[in-house]
């Protein structure tokens, strides 16, 4: 536990130094301007919805990808596995720091929306298990790319696969057509958080989410092992 | 130390064998060589010896216990220096040196004195981004000190430095052979190898060719003669066998009649053994 606390420490150094951070801040910052601006069309909880899906869950996958892309080619890898520590440390290490800073954004983001007026349980699940989920994804992608532009790449496909379950929050067919998509889960609990949605919904969702974060976390441990 | 008896490794989805069936023993308090050209199957052998590949055929023993019996405490007893620079970039030498001791029991608090056996002292601040490939081989080298283990692989520890510092690196390889650590040390650098190594073996397509002393190597596949210069009128060159050599009458005769300039056994450099053995050069 304590060599697991001293990697997150040191996570936290590392995405700080590689200016993530700022990054991260920037972006929240950012999409906080745009909600005051179309704050007068109306009811905005669809584009909050999209919007921190999109910033602080989405951009879990492109920051694992690219610290782990940064790690490939330090080399980093190798020196970890001779560690006497089990490598899951390293992926679990990213992912929760990572799965933390997307809540951060998210928190903020809704706050500067929604005041106090949301539900947090469900915006904290909803943002940490898909940010989690998505860093996983980042992994494997990351792991299996050779380079920069080999990832981006492989990440197109994935984007648009995983943004399919959007349609829905637009009437676009029911949630239950993208059941199989990583992302549903996620954004109809993150749906939940600021509309209410009955239980079994939720049960369903919530499932649906778990399972996919497990299936992303073997992905990810199987594809980064294979780099060693 | 290590005893590996017979292994044999296949990559998964390729045809041939990487490793035929080798087999060798490190003593405890040795310095054994493990040399080869690239593709013989040095890494791969190291990587089975730190546990980074497994599904391989015979018995490899740590200690006295097979090595698939050790958990994670096994990369206490071991320090890896590997080939290529692998350090955090954006951190200094202190803090990636900070970063990997934490892992260990027992680590020094200070982080000066190891950096200062590398030449490191100075830099110590510096972000890694900024160092020479020198100065990233240096940190490699301090990192696997950190910990004390029983046993080190360098891999190529002389590679990419200057001469002063990868002397400065190979008087650190003695100083802990002097204190009873076991080293396996990989190289291309037959002249480090020759220096270091009480043992080495030499691997070609995935055998071991031949295992000795470097001396014993070399008096085995060199000639047993020696090569007079001398310098009277014109440099002239005479070989005599070694065979009773101060009983000679020739040489006897020349060494004292002539002005001998050089003399020189005629013994193989390891390179030359190597050639012999597997028909190959080391590339």
């Amino acid at each position: 536990m304590k060599q697991f606390v001293h990697l997150l420490k040191w996570d936290v150094v590392l995405l700080n130094r590689n200016r993530l951070f700022i990054l991260a801040a920037a972006m929240a910052a950012i999409y906080i301007g745009i909600f005051y601006l179309i704050k007068p069309l109306g009811n905005l909880t669809i584009i909050v919805i999209v919007l921190i899906y999109n910033d602080p869950v989405i951009t879990g996958f492109l920051f694992a990808s690219v610290l782990l892309m940064f790690d490939k080619n330090q080399h980093m890898v190798s020196a970890i596995t001779v560690l006497p520590i089990p490598f899951t440390f390293y992926l679990l290490s990213k992912t929760v720091v990572l799965a933390t800073l997307a809540v951060l954004s998210a928190f903020v983001m809704a706050f500067a929306t929604h005041g106090l007026g949301f539900n947090y349980f469900h915006l904290f699940c909803a943002t940490f298990i898909s940010a989690f989920m998505f860093s996983c994804f980042g992994f494997a992608i990351g792991a299996v790319s050779k380079t920069f532009n080999q990832l981006l790449l492989y990440s197109i496909p994935f984007f648009i696969i995983t943004a399919l379950p959007f349609l829905a929050l637009f009437d676009v067919g029911e949630p239950a057509y993208y059941f199989l998509i990583p992302s549903t889960g996620g954004l109809e609990i993150l749906r939940s958080a600021f509309e209410p949605n009955s239980f079994l919904h939720n049960i369903g969702s919530y499932g649906q989410m778990l399972i996919w974060a497990a299936v992303s976390w073997w992905m990810a441990v199987k594809a980064t092992t294979r780099l060693i | 130390m290590f005893t590996v008896k017979q292994l044999v490794f296949c990559y998964p989805h390729s045809k041939d064998t990487t490793l035929r069936g080798i087999s060798f023993s490190i003593e405890k308090g040795e310095i054994f060589g493990f040399l080869g050209p690239s593709g013989a199957g040095k890494s791969t052998t190291q990587k089975i010896l730190y546990k980074l590949l497994t599904g391989y055929q015979g018995e490899v023993l740590f200690c006295g216990k097979p090595l698939r019996d050790w958990d994670r405490s096994f990369y206490e007893r071991i320090g890896v220096s590997f080939e290529l620079p692998n350090n955090y970039l954006k951190l200094s030498a202190r803090e990636n040196l900070k970063f990997f001791a934490a892992f260990y029991p027992n680590t020094p608090a200070d982080f000066m004195p190891v950096l200062e056996k590398v030449g490191l002292a100075a830099d110590a601040d510096k972000l890694v981004s900024d160092f020479s490939k020198g100065m990233k081989m240096r940190l490699n080298f301090a990192r696997a000190l950190l910990h004390n283990p029983d046993m080190y692989f360098f891999d190529e520890p002389t590679s990419g430095l200057d001469p002063v510092n990868a002397n400065k690196i190979k008087d650190i390889i003695k100083e802990l052979k002097a204190k009873g650590k076991t080293i396996f040390l990989t190289t291309h650098n037959m002249f480090d190898a020759d220096q270091l190594c009480d043992r080495v073996a030499l691997l070609h397509q995935g055998g071991i060719k031949a295992m000795d002393a470097p001396a014993e190597l070399k008096l085995k596949y060199g000639e047993k003669n020696i090569k007079v210069i001398t310098a009277n009128s014109a440099m002239k060159e005479y070989i005599f066998p070694l065979e009773n050599i101060g009983k000679n009458p020739d040489f006897l005769k020349i060494i004292s009649q002539q002005e001998v300039i050089a003399m020189h056994s005629q013994e193989a450099t390891l390179e030359e053994v190597f050639i012999k053995v597997t028909g190959q050069t080391l590339v």
